[in-house]
């Protein structure tokens, strides 16, 4: 008796943890809850695709929007691809990878669209409204695996609004203009920042920034405030006798200095290299990586309430609601059709 | 013996084969089906709107943190190190935009907080979990409400549905993901009705913590009572000799005001901000007057020599809910 009363205690004591602390499959992320999403998630596998750049890095997921294979992804997320390389994309699950080639983007929704040779018919309807009540279940399609779901979930959690634009910097000290000599002379790279990356050195001498003649830190700064972070520009700058042209990725003030760096921000590893200067966003609570940016966010009758667009620290993501991207859509079908077209021929 | 396990499998069973069919789609273990899934929705959202409405931002100087609007007469809970020294003031931003000046009540070491509104006018108030011990079950459906990155109007306060991973008495932890800003904020179960309060936040989103109930009502009074009495921290008896009158120190706890001013046993004092002290009596008298938080001056003799010692006092340390596997509070 004695010795079967320790064993139990033993065994009691084993037991206690997993009783009092709920275990991970049945958390809100877990794979028993995401289970419940199963109908959702056959729909979200019908249009989520995972894009991919060279040998296997993987940029952005984007999402299928026709039955002629048009993928819209994040423009910002993709990289060296900008430059026009050819990209590869995977359907969830499948072995084999499809090419893709980016055919035109929207610099105003960060919106990318990919040619591919895809043929399904996504599952689908595009949500007929943009008013999506608070604490809505909303699923995001991902890249997932035999043993990771394909869908993760979360509600929206904020009022749909603009996200207005916040200011995008080089990475430089300037120093001061001499005014009888062209250019703004570059005191200081940032480390690690973006002019750092692009090869820019101490002592250059910025030029033009997009083809226009800068003279004075006045019209350096109004030339890059043009454009938003994530945004490559080129930078013609004078290094001794020689002109050198730059490909520079613009980055966010707060996050290029280190000083001026928030807590938030600290805590928030990686986020968005563009998160803002959206006409319209849908505020949710998935936790998307910002590669995992471009997948499709569906509601839980399978509706697509919009394409995610940037994670923006750790607890608030953003996805452009189905009306403006059906909006930027039609815009760009001409020029979509262009380029495609010209693809075809060459291939 | 073999009769007692019996006893004790089929026990097991029983409980292994509670009505899950009777059970409401959020106590089910896991929602099993999008129907399931829609009813937490559904829960959520009927419990939503007020939730918000009593949600408010907490306003210190440059920081920022969040709170609920508990009572008709503008009391709040909120996170100790949020509301932060008792006293001091505070500006409350309601959901519709509306602002209140109020003032920091008391805090606890497992984070608990108070805030009052100095003029309250149409407040809106939430439930919240009256009975002194209740604590949400492990993986109860939670929503969090809060301000991450602080107050955005066009924003409005940012909710989060998540469930309790674990509850002890003085912290919970949720998988509701967090961030700066949101502490102090309302933990609502799917009634609408606070159960915990946010409190530190974890390097992963989905692991952050909760000051549960218990925690304050186990302290309400010392928490809510905005003439709480400054504390130093010692323990003193009357002194007389050669026409010398005072209060000498026989104990300095450790830890307190008193020990961090420097103050040391055998100490006499003879003043509190110039106000004489003849006898212990006076020096309790004293320092009751002050509230916890202020800085005083006192006057006493060591080694012979007289000199004069600052103090920031604090508040009287009360008996604190156990935390039973020692989690250290948040500094």
């Amino acid at each position: 008796m004695k010795k079967f009363l320790i064993l139990f205690l033993a065994l009691g004591a084993l037991n206690a943890p997993a009783a009092s602390s709920l275990p991970s499959a049945l958390r809100t992320d877990g794979k028993t809850v995401v289970a419940a999403f199963g109908d959702v998630e056959k729909i979200a596998r019908s249009c989520t695709v995972q894009i991919i750049y060279g040998t296997g890095y993987k940029v952005a997921i984007g999402t299928l929007v026709n039955d002629e294979g048009l993928v819209v992804t994040k423009h910002s997320e993709l990289d060296t691809a900008k430059a026009g390389g050819t990209l590869r994309i995977s359907m969830p699950g499948a072995k084999r990878y499809n090419r893709g080639k980016l055919v035109a983007y929207d610099s105003a929704t960060d919106l990318a669209f990919i040619a591919t040779d895809l043929t399904r018919k996504p599952d689908y309807t595009w949500a007929e409204t943009d008013k999506i009540a608070p604490a809505t279940w909303v699923v995001a399609g991902v890249a997932g695996s035999d043993t990771r779901p394909y869908v993760r979930a979360g509600i929206t959690s904020a009022t749909a609004r603009a996200i207005p634009k916040t200011g995008a910097v080089i990475g430089i000290l300037m120093g001061t203009e001499v005014s009888e000599k062209k250019g703004v002379p570059v005191r200081e790279v940032t480390p690690k920042g973006p002019s750092e990356k692009a090869g820019m050195k101490n002592g250059d001498v910025i030029l033009s920034i997009e083809g226009e003649a800068v003279n004075s830190t006045e019209e350096l700064k109004k030339a890059v405030g043009k454009h938003d972070a994530g945004e490559t520009i080129t930078v013609v700058v004078q290094r001794k006798q020689e002109q050198k042209t730059l490909k520079i990725t613009l980055g966010y003030r707060e996050l290029v200095f280190a000083s001026m760096k928030s807590r938030n921000d600290k805590l928030s590893g990686k986020v968005s290299v563009r998160r803002t200067g959206f006409e319209k966003v849908i505020q949710h609570e998935v936790t998307l990586a910002p590669s995992e940016m471009g997948g499709p966010l569906l509601d839980l009758k399978g509706r697509l309430l919009g394409i995610n667009i940037a994670r923006r620290n750790r607890v608030e993501f953003f996805a452009l609601p189905a009306s403006l991207v059906q909006k930027v859509i039609k815009a760009k079908a001409a020029e979509i059709a262009k380029a495609s077209a010209s693809k075809d021929k060459a291939e | 013996m073999h009769m007692f396990k019996n006893l004790l499998l089929t026990a097991g069973l029983v409980t292994m084969m509670a009505p899950a069919a009777d059970l409401a789609p959020w106590e089910k273990t896991a929602p099993e089906s999008i129907t399931d899934l829609l009813a937490i929705q559904g829960k959520v959202q009927a419990m939503l709107d007020d939730a918000m409405a009593a949600t408010v931002t907490l306003q210190m100087g440059g920081s920022s943190g969040s709170g609920v609007i508990i009572s008709d007469d503008g009391l709040i809970l909120t996170a100790g190190h949020v509301s932060g020294t008792p006293g001091r003031k505070v500006t409350v931003v309601l959901a519709d935009g509306r602002k209140f000046e109020a003032k920091a009540l008391g805090k606890n070491k497992a984070d608990a907080g108070m805030v009052q509104i100095l003029k309250p006018k149409d407040l809106p108030t939430s439930h919240y979990e009256t009975h002194k011990t209740n604590l949400p079950k492990v993986g109860q459906w939670v929503v969090s409400v809060g301000n991450p990155g602080g107050l955005d109007a066009k924003r409005g306060a940012v909710v989060r549905l998540g469930r309790i991973v674990w509850a002890r008495a003085a912290t919970l932890r949720s998988d509701c993901k967090l961030l700066g800003g949101d502490s102090g904020g309302p933990l609502f179960n799917l009634d609408g009705t606070v159960i915990g309060i946010h409190s530190r936040i974890s390097g992963e989103p989905d692991q952050n913590y909760h000051v549960s109930m218990p925690a304050f009502h186990s302290d309400w009074e010392n928490l809510s009572d905005p003439k709480l009495p400054g504390f130093l921290g010692v323990t003193a008896v009357d002194y007389k000799k050669d026409n010398l009158e005072g209060a000498k120190l026989e104990v300095v706890r450790d830890n307190s005001p008193a020990k961090k001013a420097g103050l040391k046993v055998g100490d006499i004092i003879t003043q509190v901000d110039d106000k004489d002290v003849k006898a212990s009596r006076d020096l309790t008298t004293l320092i009751g007057k002050f509230r916890p938080g202020a800085k005083t001056k006192l006057t006493l003799l060591r080694d012979k020599k007289e000199m004069e010692i600052e103090v920031t006092l604090g508040s009287r340390p009360t008996a604190q809910p156990r935390l039973p596997f020692g989690l250290p509070p948040r500094k």
